[in-house]
């Protein structure tokens, strides 16, 4: 019998009268419902954890005797709504950021304090900073000595504890790891109030923390950014790089700064096409758009010199040097000869202006009614977007219409093969592709300035702040996938966005809880954070990438400043090509958010099979990558499944991964995924990473725990393929839960690090089992 | 199934300040929440994380609840989109719409096709790719067998708002899954 047999519905029937079709598949729909099977243990525990929050409610005063003033809502109203979730010991809310455990007591005490309640802030939340302290609030005094001796933390972490008023704050001595899912117990008979009440139930805490930029030992800090001045500039976004290095910004005309020339009417389009009224291009001009070098102005009044004006700024004594009328959004022509602008209209909307890269020879291309909002080169002509739609202009003034995409523009790429779509109604922003009229939804994306195209128009890079918890992400524009990039302090806000020409680096601002600013510079993908500064509204990389300009604001107003950014090369580890690591990172990412399109796009053909796509994970991680003597890659990682209130247990998958070179970059060609399975006590590596120079190779490898110092030497070691011991200096840093290895003349050949079972944490747990990576491919 | 209205409204009256008075409506309202919340999620732990969310909203705001002339159910379902959408923008679905639905094969009988648990799902996962109005509409009414008037005051729109939505639906979903048309077996 078929499923769904007799079932119908009137309504439905009529509303689709007209249609069979859609009553057939609405009765196909019903017939495919899911039908889950009720765990009655989690509706229970639910109900018990719901009756004991709510018989914790204060009681209502009686009418008369209360005091006059306003009343107080009950406990949980109170409570900020991001404390207010409910996690406990056998179930929770994974969204929420707070938990409450109710621990009932044995009955002592006055009606009030029967039921302990604690709250965690950091409760089921998956991005907790590294930085974060753990604080766990009782509803009652405690005894203090009794809680802290039941207080266990996984994976191992010492700490320091102290008691605000109720509150225990737990204070990691050497940080948290990051990436890394914590459990934080607390051992019920420990749970003593100071009336003497036991709980019944311990306190466990789940939380996962951010990743953070793997920690290098002898890395030095990102240097320090220097800056300096250019001169001032009118707040606002517009802020890009001449060719020869300059900086344009708009400004207040300085007095004697070069006159202001007044831009000539472009001439009414011919009904056909005809060749170009002004003369005809210097060599290496950008074809189909040709700018006269000297073309004849008309002398500019006063009061155009003392508007606003778009002027190109420099080092040294260089008078600013004035390019135009202040622009909307402006862009220099790919061979860097010519310059394209947007202005205010006079009669309303804008105009799209074109010059030399020196300013001179100004002429209105074309007027548009619509205010523009972005300016870009295409092949052979100026693109312009209005919030509404796309258009070209070539030098003659004929504009064509390019696409209306449904939505708001607000960027072009670069290259004028795609637009930014502000998102509407709290969706997400998207990317619309001018040639096919696809769309591309970037997760999380917001406003304008939190999104960036590379120069070369090949990447883009967005703040998703979907989660609350903004992730900073990029992606090639060519492919549907995209890869996070550690951010220094993964629990600030991130507001501007900037990507250098080829989208290896990434400039962002951050504002830490503490309101402070700061402007970083960092690798793409890993996130390795190349220079911090001083915060700034506008950012943009020079053309080199060497530089990076930025508006910052002080005492004189919004200034430009332009710092060299530090010779730091990307350094990949392992000698592990940059293609490659961005590959490996887009494709761990991509199986987080189960993309299979992603994946798709990321391996050879064929690769993927519904084994290898663990659901619901929670985190993945890359644990080592190295070069093999044929180009391929190897890679270890491993996917992680977040315990949550109601599974208090880690679950993990191995990972292995193998990559090919394809097409300039590297494709998946091989992958093993175990079966989920509980993660083992003791601690677990995190990272292993290795350099070699002049015969001397470096390993470093990460841990999740806090070790005890002198297991370490004996325990981890560098191994040949026969099983042969390579003599190592062996130390380790607390402080980043990192072992160095250092092998002086590194033999030729496969080399492995090894991590035995003799080492030990602070609770003297020792791995389940012996970890092997390779540190030299072979 | 609504409790009778009389009964319900004093039921949470007393709820704002009497645990068992809201433990009765957690009775009886929990396991149609949590098919809802299932219907959508499809994934257990998520589905009990979010229904743990809804009911511990419902108890922090229940004493703000005022009767809309809805039942109180439709409150607890509009808490439980709003979990839905926090957690879907939380944490994204595990696996790909496109991946999910992209073996439906339109050419199979349609009794075949359900039969199969692995296949029924990825025929519901075809309602994941609609506008968000139009999923919690059309999971409210295949997944709920809820009348258009009880959808609409859940959503707050009106009867023909709601038709529009689900016809709307249908039509995606139509496409997405290559159902065949039906007219020839009414011809």
């Amino acid at each position: 019998m078929a499923p769904n047999a007799g079932w119908a519905d009137p309504e439905l029937a009529d509303l689709f009268s007209e249609d069979p079709s859609l009553e057939e598949t609405a009765r196909l729909l019903r017939a495919s419902r899911p039908e889950p099977v009720i765990d009655v243990h989690f509706q229970r525990r639910l109900r018990g954890q719901l009756m004991a929050a709510a018989e914790s409610r204060p009681t209502r005063p009686r009418r008369g005797l209360a005091p006059r003033r306003a009343p107080r809502a009950p406990f949980w109203m109170r409570l900020r709504a991001t404390h207010l979730a409910w996690g406990g010991i056998g179930v929770g809310v994974a969204l929420s950021a707070a938990t409450v455990i109710a621990l009932v007591t044995g009955g002592q005490g006055q009606d009030h304090q029967r039921t302990v309640i604690a709250t965690s802030t950091v409760a089921a939340q998956h991005l907790v900073s590294p930085t974060n302290t753990i604080t766990v609030s009782f509803n009652q005094a405690m005894n203090h000595g009794a809680v802290e001796s039941g207080l266990r933390i996984e994976p191992a972490t010492e700490v320091t504890t102290a008691w605000q008023g109720n509150d225990l704050v737990i204070t990691p001595v050497h940080h948290l790891a990051g990436n890394t899912p914590y459990t934080v117990t607390i051992a019920q008979p420990a749970l003593v109030a100071s009336s003497g009440a036991r709980a019944t139930a311990p306190v466990q805490i789940t939380f996962g923390t951010a990743p953070t930029p793997p920690a290098v030992p002898g890395t030095p800090a990102p240097a320090s950014l220097t800056t300096t001045s250019l001169g001032s500039a009118q707040p606002g976004g517009l802020l890009l790089f001449a060719p020869d290095g300059g900086v344009v910004v708009n400004a207040t005309a300085p007095s004697g700064a070069t006159p202001l020339p007044t831009p000539t009417p472009t001439p009414a389009p011919s009904p056909t096409p005809s060749p170009s009224p002004v003369p005809s291009a210097s060599p290496g001009a950008t074809p189909g758009i040709t700018v006269p070098s000297a073309a004849p102005v008309v002398p500019t009044p006063a009061v155009q010199s003392s508007g606003p004006v778009l002027e190109e700024l420099t080092r040294g004594s260089r008078a600013p040097l004035v390019l135009g009328p202040a622009a909307i959004a402006a862009a220099f022509s790919p061979d860097g000869s010519s310059l394209a602008s947007a202005v205010q209209s006079p009669q309303g909307g804008s105009d799209i202006l074109l010059s030399s890269a020196a300013g001179t020879g100004t002429r209105t291309l074309t007027h548009s009614a619509a205010p523009i909002v972005a300016v870009a080169w295409s092949t052979g002509s100026i693109e312009f977007a209005t919030a509404q739609a796309v258009k070209t202009v070539d030098g003659s003034g004929t504009v064509e219409p390019v696409a209306e995409p449904a939505g708001t523009i607000a960027a072009l790429s670069p290259d004028g093969s795609r637009a930014y779509l502000t998102p509407g109604g709290g969706s997400s922003g998207r990317l619309y592709t001018l040639a096919t009229g696809s769309v591309r939804t970037l997760s999380g994306a917001g406003g304008a300035t939190g999104v960036a195209f590379s120069g070369d128009g090949s990447t883009i890079a967005w703040i998703d702040n979907a989660s609350g918890h903004p992730r900073l992400l990029t992606a090639p524009l060519a492919e549907d996938s995209s890869s996070p990039v550690t951010v220094l302090d993964p629990g600030a806000e991130l507001g501007t966005v900037a990507l250098n020409r080829d989208g290896t680096r990434v400039a962002y601002t951050e504002t830490t809880s503490d309101g402070t600013g700061k402007l970083v510079i960092a690798q793409v993908p890993t996130g390795a954070p190349l220079a911090t500064g001083a915060a700034g509204s506008s950012l943009a990389f020079s053309p080199s990438g060497s530089a990076i300009a930025l508006l910052a604001s002080s005492g004189q107003g919004t200034q430009v400043a332009l710092g060299q950014i530090p010779g730091s090369s990307a350094a990949p580890a392992a000698g592990v090509p940059a293609a490659a690591t961005q590959v490996l990172h887009a494709f761990l990412d991509a199986q987080v958010r189960g993309d299979r399109g992603a994946l798709g796009v990321l391996s050879v053909p064929g690769l993927l099979n519904g084994s290898l796509l663990p659901p619901g994970l929670s985190r993945s991680s890359l644990i080592d990558a190295v070069t093999r003597p044929d180009g391929t890659v190897q890679a270890i990682a491993t996917l992680v499944l977040d315990p949550t209130p109601t599974r208090l247990t880690t679950l993990v998958a191995d990972e292995t991964l193998s990559l090919e070179p394809s097409g300039g970059s590297f494709v998946v060609n091989a992958l093993t995924v175990s079966q989920l399975h509980p993660l083992a006590a003791g601690p677990h590596v995190l990272g292993v990473s290795s350099s070699q120079q002049q015969g001397r190779l470096t390993v470093t490898v990460a841990f999740d725990s806090d070790l005890a110092p002198d297991s370490v030497p004996a325990a981890i070691t560098v191994q040949q393929p026969s099983g042969a011991r390579v003599p190592a200096t062996v130390s380790y840093d607390p402080n980043t839960r990192t072992a160095t290895l250092t092998v002086t003349q590194a033999p030729s050949g496969a080399l492995s690090v090894i991590v035995g079972t003799a080492l030990r944490d602070i609770n003297d747990a020792s791995p389940a089992a012996v970890f092997t990576a390779p540190v030299v491919g072979g | 199934m609504s409790l009778p209205r009389d009964q319900e409204d004093r039921l949470v009256e007393r709820a704002k300040n009497d645990a068992e008075a809201f433990g009765e409506l957690y009775d009886h309202y929990f396991a149609q929440i949590y098919r809802f919340v299932y219907s959508r999620l499809r994934d257990q732990d998520a589905a009990e994380d979010v229904t743990s969310e809804v009911f511990f909203k419902a108890l922090r705001a229940i004493g703000r609840y005022k009767p809309s002339g809805h039942p109180f159910s439709a409150w607890l379902y509009q808490i439980s989109v709003n979990a839905i959408n926090d957690h879907y923008r939380a944490r994204r679905p595990a696996q790909s719409l496109d991946a999910a639905i992209a073996v439906a094969d339109a050419q199979r009988p349609l009794a075949d096709r359900v039969v199969d648990s692995t296949e029924a799902a990825r025929v519901w996962a075809a309602i994941d790719a609609l506008p968000p109005q139009q999923r919690v509409a059309m999971t409210l009414k295949l997944g709920e067998d809820m009348k258009l008037a009880q959808i609409g005051g859940i959503m707050g729109k009106s009867e023909g708002a709601v038709k529009l939505l689900i016809h709307r639906g249908m039509i995606g979903v139509r496409q997405r899954l290559g159902v065949a048309p039906a007219v020839e077996e009414r011809a």
